[in-house]
């Protein structure tokens, strides 16, 4: 995030930063800055996740932008999503067949342990990437537009809050279509990492297609890692649209400020949901 | 955008085409089981590799998992030089598999290749034992420590290592000496193959021999009912003799106590004098009888020549014939011996 930031830096500066009229170089000022603004953004980010958690129980129901949202974020992303994560189980395997064939050319584990690290990590946080990029994108920019030609603003006029009307649908969307995406993907990169054990080193697809080391722990953390994410990046690309200043070029930042924060928390989130996964259900 | 209703289809579509996705792989996975189970605990010292979640498979077949493995050193302490196993593994085992375990099942640890994961495998015992309890705690067969093999291994080579480098000139001149040996041996039997051949045969035939002498010996001696009966003669005599000895004894006994006393009375120096003077009269009447008998022999013999008046009686036949008639007539005619005529 403190890349974002740095980025961020030139651009107009956001609510905390307008204290700091003339910037103070020393060092100790530039990390403290730096830090306030890191925890300042987090808190924000929180305030806007538990606004949206509060609207989905007490908000009105709206079924039809729900329905819309998980149209324009899971159906639009099938297509795109297949192609990277086929590429990328062809490409895993056989780059770990080609290592594995260096160490000893044996491949009746390749499959097993392909399936595992799958399950467990590689599906969910890839897909995730990857939505991050499409879909973050795309909520940043649509709100961070609406910021900018002040319907954000009219909505609050009419006292409806903008979480509840903008991100609500898409957090409930993004919820239940990141993890049908992640399960499509998973199964698309396992198709073509088998094919591609099949052509590049004649393992039989049902050697391959062996779910021997993939127990009920790494399908909860996998499908654990889904939701994370799934919460994750309507938030942070909300966050991003909603404190969209200035003009077009506002708009701008707010889209590449919502895709690399988003990246970033789908990866932290990564680790944070490993480590606990390897400490509550084991390897 | 496409209409509402389109809408609401496609999503549909998707979310319920990942729902089955996951089903599928869950229901192939096998990792959510919904068949019952029942707990077993199985000690080990050392099981190895042996991690939970593994697999408990009979003969290849899955048929439950490893679910706890917990280290248990110190808590039971054992009797004096014994210990007690220190790993204590909880199996969860399918409830439909229950009977085929019985109480004398086997459980060791081993591995699906030389680099496989390992699991725990479990002989189900023999069909005629009870079958083992829920809750039930055995003991398993440790796996074999290779590690333990490497270092007893590796000590092993490098004093083998350690004495041959210190000793390559005896260790040459054994080899050298061992060398000529086997070369000797080897010319031995090449010349002499022919005697070792007929060697061999003697030896066999011999064997066969011996064989049958024992068989022969066998008949006669050990299987014969002579035997038998002599053997329950001797039995008989022995019998008899163990019956009949005291009383012998006693007797010889009695015996050996009269000896002893005609032997005391004997013995003193008077009865010896008199004993001496006793044989020697008696060696005098001898001499006077064989006087005596020489004497009657004389006579006997005049006799026989015909002398004298009992010879002339008994060797002239013409007087017994005188005789006879003498009587005969004097019996016919008795007045004779008061008339001559």
């Amino acid at each position: 995030m403190s890349a974002a930031k740095t980025h961020d830096e030139p651009a107009p500066p956001s609510g905390i930063d307008q204290a700091a009229e003339e910037p103070d170089t020393s060092i100790a000022a530039v990390v403290g800055a730096q830090a306030i603004e890191l925890v300042g953004m987090g808190l924000e980010i929180a305030s806007v996740f538990i606004r949206t958690l509060y609207y989905c129980f007490r908000g009105r129901p709206d079924f039809g932008a729900v329905v819309r949202q998980m149209f324009e974020i899971g159906n639009r992303s099938v297509v795109f999503l297949t192609v990277v994560m086929g590429f990328i189980g062809m490409i895993l395997v056989l780059q770990g067949g080609l290592q594995v064939k260096r160490i000893l050319p044996e491949f009746s584990m390749v499959g097993a342990s392909y399936l595992e690290l799958l399950v467990r990590d590689l599906a969910a946080t890839i897909s995730a990437l990857m939505l991050a990029t499409r879909v973050g994108a795309g909520i940043a920019a649509e709100i961070g537009s609406m910021v900018v030609t002040e319907q954000v603003d009219a909505l609050r006029m009419c006292a409806a809050d903008p979480i509840d009307y903008l991100i609500k649908p898409r957090f409930l969307a993004s919820l239940v279509m990141t993890i049908c995406l992640v399960i499509w993907a998973a199964g698309v990169a396992m198709l073509t990492g088998m094919l591609t054990a099949y052509i590049m080193f004649d393992v039989n697809p049902r050697t391959f297609f062996n779910l021997h080391l993939v127990d009920t722990g790494d399908l909860v953390v996998g499908l654990a890692k889904c939701l994370a994410y799934g919460a994750a990046i309507p938030v942070v690309a909300g966050h991003s649209g909603l404190t969209t200043h200035g003009g077009s070029e506002g708009v701008g930042w707010a889209t590449t400020r919502a895709v690399v924060n988003a990246s970033l928390a789908v990866i932290v989130l990564d680790l944070i949901l490993s480590a606990l996964g390897y400490v509550l259900l084991g390897p | 955008m496409a209409s509402p209703r389109s809408i609401e289809v496609k999503v549909g579509i998707l979310i319920l085409t990942a729902t089955v996705l996951l089903a599928v792989f869950i229901l192939v996975m096998g990792g959510i089981n919904f068949q019952s189970t029942y707990a077993l605990f199985v000690d080990f010292d050392n099981p190895g590799g042996l991690q939970s979640g593994a697999p408990v498979k009979i003969a290849g077949v899955k048929v439950g998992k490893i679910t706890e493995i917990q280290f248990r050193g110190g808590e039971a302490p054992g009797g004096a030089g014994k210990r007690e196993p220190l790993v204590r593994v909880k199996v969860e085992l399918e409830k439909r598999y229950q009977q085929s375990v019985r109480d004398n099942a086997v459980f060791y640890v081993t591995s699906s290749s030389v680099l496989g994961e390992q699991f725990l495998a479990l002989d189900p015992g023999s069909g005629d034992r009870p079958v083992l309890a829920e809750n039930a705690i055995v003991r398993g067969l440790d796996p074999p420590r290779l590690d333990m093999l490497i270092a007893k291994a590796y000590d092993l080579l490098d004093t083998t290592v350690n004495a041959l480098s210190g000793n390559k000139d005896e260790i040459g001149t054994a080899l050298n000496g061992l060398s000529r040996t086997l070369k000797g041996t080897g010319d031995f039997f090449e010349k002499n193959g022919d005697r070792l051949d007929r060697i061999a045969a003697n030896v066999e035939q011999i064997t066969v021999d011996t064989q049958d002498t024992v068989r022969e010996a066998k008949q006669k001696y050990v299987e014969n009912p002579q035997i038998d009966r002599i053997l329950a003669n001797v039995d008989k005599t022995t019998g008899a003799l163990a019956q009949d000895a005291p009383p012998l004894l006693a007797d010889a006994k009695a015996t050996l106590a009269n000896v002893k006393r005609v032997s005391e009375t004997v013995g003193g120096e008077n009865e010896q004098a008199k004993i001496r003077q006793a044989i020697g009269d008696l060696a005098e009447i001898a001499k006077t009888t064989k006087g005596i008998t020489q004497d009657a022999q004389e006579i006997a013999s005049s006799v026989r020549r015909g002398k004298g008046t009992v010879g002339a009686l008994v060797m002239d036949e013409q007087l017994y014939d005188d005789l006879q008639e003498l009587v005969r007539d004097l019996k016919h005619n008795p007045w004779k011996f008061f008339w001559r005529e």
